[in-house]
């Protein structure tokens, strides 16, 4: 061992009286420190729950033969002890503060970074079938229910949560490639609450009706479903700017067998409804396409290749809406939220030039309409990653209010199509993280807009929460207008759309819910 | 239970040294902390602690026995039984699985596993025992009188579970007269609080880079520049781990008076392999040395094959894998090149020139020990190389050096002796009183009552928090 002399580790003090002092204080002030942490770690109040993290802490194990003996009991222990350490909350706050000390703010990822080029499925169970109706919906002309129950909908749909098994709790930089998201049942759970403030609102606003609301309450918002299904890719923050301003992006990830399965879904309505009925395509393109800096391309697809492809499926009787060369036009304007996966309203006008275009029509100038603002938005992407980056940087979000027409907005209970009261396009009262619920006043609703437009022309929209967005300005094309959500109507949409002999149907779809096996479905199956 | 984790830091050990120091006569305080190390060693292991008390008790009258019969059959009748008592338990209990599996794919055979879990710290403790029956086979220790004393010397919590392999010989005296110091004392509680910032601040954080850089199925789609950052960090993760854990050990040996040798001695300012392995994991390397290596006879005879064997034995000594073994033979391979093959080139050369020698070899040594799947092992070597086609750079890689950028630049400086050469330099002054030592002094203080403190706020943030010699 003659390398120990040379080991500066063993490098001794020389022993002296006055570095004894020095001595003493260190280990008195280290002890003391020690004692008091340890006292108060017994003696003060222990968390049992974390807010920010939104799970039930770590409870004191229970003693038995069989926990003792796998050796979960002493770990049980150790775990408790340190998981409702007194004031936990804010020595995570701290412990995230230390965190961004390590090294400089580059950029930061939230979820993982894995393309998904296709998401695992059963390629039989999406297998589009014109003629026959899914086995499991065999008996649609009995009962609405039974196709479109919105609790099975839930579970169903959420691709998300049965591959999520190692979601993170904690805003890792970057976690394992894992596919999926930080988003856990719990963080469902309080959007879940704050969606169901936001619909009591409306309802004390509007008393007059509503004879079923429990269902309506108690069911999850759109919202969440977006967010769950579409974060599959994870989000970049910061090294992201739009408008001059701190962004976050959701990247894409493309999935052309999804894409393949939305265009037959479609091809089949064509089918079904006939040359009675004209059918448009709207794909929307979302900020990543965008906005994303080119150095983090590879970690997102290709919209405009995605939109391409699908629309190369399409049956030429399908009129295919050209709105990724309308937005990209306008980049530079204020077109999607900055920190919300949504688009702004002012994106969803130049969508919608596009299809008054290609519906021959004319359109307002956006001039025409009136513009109206609310401060202090924050929307889903921060709720998603809690990125103080986007916290701090909110943002203004403008609505256009239609110029010209009147109007009168009809809600119905979605799965009876019974009639449930008046509402209106804007609800002006959605404020913070749920602005953008403004638009028709959220998803889950099946309205009908009489216009004074009398030229005998109907739609049906088929959209998910882009949508809402842009419904308010067809009222200036249409003299009808049904929106129909794709995850929240009961009966078979066909049949709906024959017995109302509405002329057109638009499938409005952001490229997300396009590439989206568990959404495509929900179209699918509105068929029957 | 881990040393870096809260219950430990501030419950089990503050309630331990209070009973210590609270009570006089050595024969208490051994009591004291030889129930606070079976407490703590029930608490990983409640049932194979039966295993560590079965070796302590055949070791301990075996040892008894030997001694009696010093130099003749009996006594090495009675080695070759330790040794196969020891080594037996071993491979039973760390490498029947690894054996199974192996027979079945040469032999096409279908015997089922016996998944057998790893006793934490077993490859520590028979270590340690067959340094104490061979020491005294050989007569160069007397055997221990007091069987709790030798349970002690086994199961002691300070380096029970991740070394280092402490020699009977170094404590022989200790374990019945020792006595701590002030200076004792304070070095110990600095040794064990940088040891707990070595393993908490640094090597969690690095840990966690690299597994997000080579974990799972990442090394599929990791850049060039990705693949070698993810291998430097898991280099210097292992070290930080290992070592902070060695120095916590220390540091609190030292506290109750026990002076451990040195386990790393700053591996990567070494200038050559074997140059390295004097530095690196010390207690093993020596190990192997006195206890394998010359008694097959050194470099007398058979030294290739001598050699072969270490280092066989240390690769597997790590983990019942084949890589490992790899890693092993790596290590062996190059050591023989040094010493057959480039002789005093090595040491004719530029020092820059054989630094980068070594850390090149040593980085790659560690992206074998990293992937006990040999195929992604493959891959990550032919990304390094440039023979993947996954780019050059990518942004998480990227992203992951920024925001760790002044972490990871004090975790290389920490790899050098700067902080001891720098205190070294400010204590030689002491005599003349400066202010630079006083102000170094009350720097010291709020030196480390700040990293116990960042430590433990990081621990309470931190799930992710296994000791990674714990596989060992």
């Amino acid at each position: 061992m003659n390398n120990q002399q040379d080991n500066p580790n063993n490098y001794i003090e020389p022993d002296t009286q006055e570095n004894s002092l020095f001595l003493k204080i260190t280990i008195a002030v280290v002890l003391l420190f020690v004692t008091v942490v340890g006292i108060s770690l017994l003696l003060l109040e222990r968390p049992t729950i974390s807010e920010s993290e939104k799970r039930e802490l770590a409870v004191f194990p229970t003693f038995t033969t069989e926990s003792y003996f796998t050796g979960e009991y002493f770990l049980g222990i150790s775990t408790f002890y340190t998981d409702t350490v007194p004031y936990r909350e804010d020595i995570l706050t701290t412990t995230s503060k230390l965190n961004d000390l390590m090294g400089v703010t580059y950029m930061t990822f939230y979820g993982g970074t894995n393309i998904l080029d296709d998401q695992d499925f059963d390629e039989k169970e999406y297998k589009v079938d014109i003629l026959l109706p899914p086995e499991d919906t065999s008996s649609s002309s009995d009962s609405s229910d039974s196709t479109i129950d919105p609790s099975s909908q839930v579970t169903d749909t959420d691709i998300a949560d049965t591959d999520n098994d190692d979601v993170e709790t904690d805003d890792a930089d970057v976690t394992d490639s894992s596919d999926d998201t930080q988003e856990d049942d719990s963080e469902e759970e309080s959007r879940d609450t704050e969606d169901t403030t936001a619909d009591s609102e409306n309802t004390d606003e509007q008393p007059a009706q509503d004879t079923t609301p429990t269902t309506e309450t108690t069911e999850p918002q759109g919202e969440i479903l977006d967010i769950t299904m579409f974060s599959n890719n994870g989000i970049v923050v910061d090294g992201v700017t739009m408008y001059d301003n701190t962004a976050g992006v959701m990247l894409f990830g493309s999935s052309n067998s999804a894409g393949q399965y939305y265009a037959d879904v479609l091809n089949a309505y064509q089918v079904q409804l006939g040359s009675d009925v004209q059918i448009y395509n709207l794909l929307i393109p979302t900020s990543a396409e965008f906005y994303l800096p080119s150095r983090f391309s590879r970690y997102s697809s290709s919209q405009k290749d995605s939109i391409d492809y699908i629309y190369s499926l399409l049956s030429d009787d399908i009129i295919t809406i050209d709105a990724y060369s309308a937005l990209a036009n306008h980049t530079d304007e204020y077109i999607y939220a900055r920190t919300d996966h949504h688009w702004m309203q002012l994106g969803a006008y130049y969508a919608y030039t596009a299809f008054s275009q290609a519906l021959g029509q004319s359109y307002p100038a956006i001039e025409e309409y009136e513009m109206r603002s609310k401060e202090n938005f924050v929307g889903s992407l921060y709720t998603y990653t809690n990125d103080n980056r986007l916290y701090n940087s909110p943002e203004i979000f403008n609505y256009y209010m239609p110029p010209n027409v009147a109007y009168i907005v009809n809600s119905y209970d979605y799965n009876t199509l019974q009639f449930k009261h008046q509402t209106n396009l804007y609800h002006e009262y959605a404020s913070g993280g749920n602005t953008y619920s403004m638009f028709l006043g959220g998803d889950n609703l099946h309205l009908k807009i009489d216009t004074s437009i009398k030229n005998g022309r109907s739609i049906a929209v088929f959209k998910e929460s882009f949508g809402n967005a842009f419904i308010p300005f067809l009222v200036n094309n249409f003299e009808t207008v049904y929106v129909i959500d794709i995850r929240y109507f009961g009966p078979s949409a066909v049949q709906y759309i024959k017995d109302q002999q509405i002329t057109d149907v638009l499938f409005l779809n952001n490229i997300f819910a396009a590439n989206t096996h568990s959404l495509i479905r929900y179209i699918d199956n509105l068929r029957y | 239970m881990v040393f870096s984790d809260i219950f430990f830091i501030y419950f089990f050990l503050p309630i331990c040294f209070a009973l210590y120091f609270a009570t006089k006569n050595i024969t208490a305080r051994n009591m004291v902390l030889l129930v606070f190390s079976l407490i703590f060693y029930t608490w990983c292991e409640p049932v194979c602690i039966l295993l560590l008390l079965t070796t302590a008790t055949i070791d301990f009258f075996n040892g008894k026995f030997i001694h009696k019969n010093l130099n003749s059959k009996k006594a090495t009748y009675g080695l070759i039984f330790s040794l196969c008592v020891n080594l037996g338990l071993l491979t039973v209990f760390k490498y029947s699985d690894f054996l199974v599996a192996n027979f079945n794919g040469i032999f096409q055979t279908n015997i089922p596993l016996p998944e057998i879990a790893l006793p934490i710290g077993i490859s520590f403790y028979t270590f340690q025992s067959i340094t104490y029956i061979v020491d005294v086979y050989k007569g160069k220790v007397p055997a221990q009188e007091k069987y709790s004393n030798y349970l002690l010397y086994l199961s002691m919590f300070f380096q029970l579970v991740a070394g280092p392999i402490v020699r009977y010989s170094t404590i022989q005296n200790e374990i019945s007269t020792r006595k701590t110091t002030m200076h004792m004392f304070e070095s110990g509680l600095t040794r064990f609080i940088f040891g707990l910032s070595k393993k908490v601040i640094i090597a969690n954080c690095v840990g966690d880079i690299a597994n997000t850089l080579l974990g799972g199925d990442s090394i599929a789609t990791a850049s060039v520049f990705g693949a070698w950052f993810g291998v430097i960090m898991f280099s210097l993760q292992i070290y930080f781990d290992f070592s902070g854990y060695s120095d916590m050990a220390i540091g609190m040996g030292l506290m109750c008076g026990f002076k451990f040798l040195e386990n790393f001695n700053y591996p990567y300012i070494a200038k050559s392999v074997t140059d390295f392995w004097r530095r690196w994991h010390i207690s093993l390397g020596s190990f192997f040395r006195e206890y394998l290596y010359i008694p097959l006879g050194g470099n007398r005879k058979n030294k290739f094959a001598n050699l072969a064997i270490v280092w066989f034995a240390t690769g597997l000594w790590h983990g019942a894998s084949w890589n490992f073994t790899i890693w092993g033979l790596y290590f062996g391979l190059l050591i023989i090149a040094e010493k057959y093959l480039f002789k005093d080139k090595l040491s004719s050369i530029p020092p820059v020139i054989s630094h980068i020698y070594l850390l090149f070899t040593v980085i790659i040594s560690w992206s074998i020990f990293y992937f006990t799947d040999l195929g992604q092992l493959g891959t990550c070597l032919k990304t390094m190389f440039g023979f993947g086609n996954t780019g050059l750079i990518d942004e998480v890689s990227k992203s992951l050096l920024y925001n760790h950028i002044y972490l990871i630049i004090v975790a290389i400086l920490l790899c050098t002796p700067i902080y001891p050469k720098i205190t070294q330099k400010i204590l030689e002054l002491e005599q003349r009183k400066t202010a630079v030592v006083y102000s170094y002094r009350i720097v010291k203080i709020l030196l480390l009552l700040s990293l116990l403190i960042i430590s433990s706020l990081l621990l309470v943030g931190q799930t992710y928090n296994p000791f990674l010699y714990y596989r060992f």
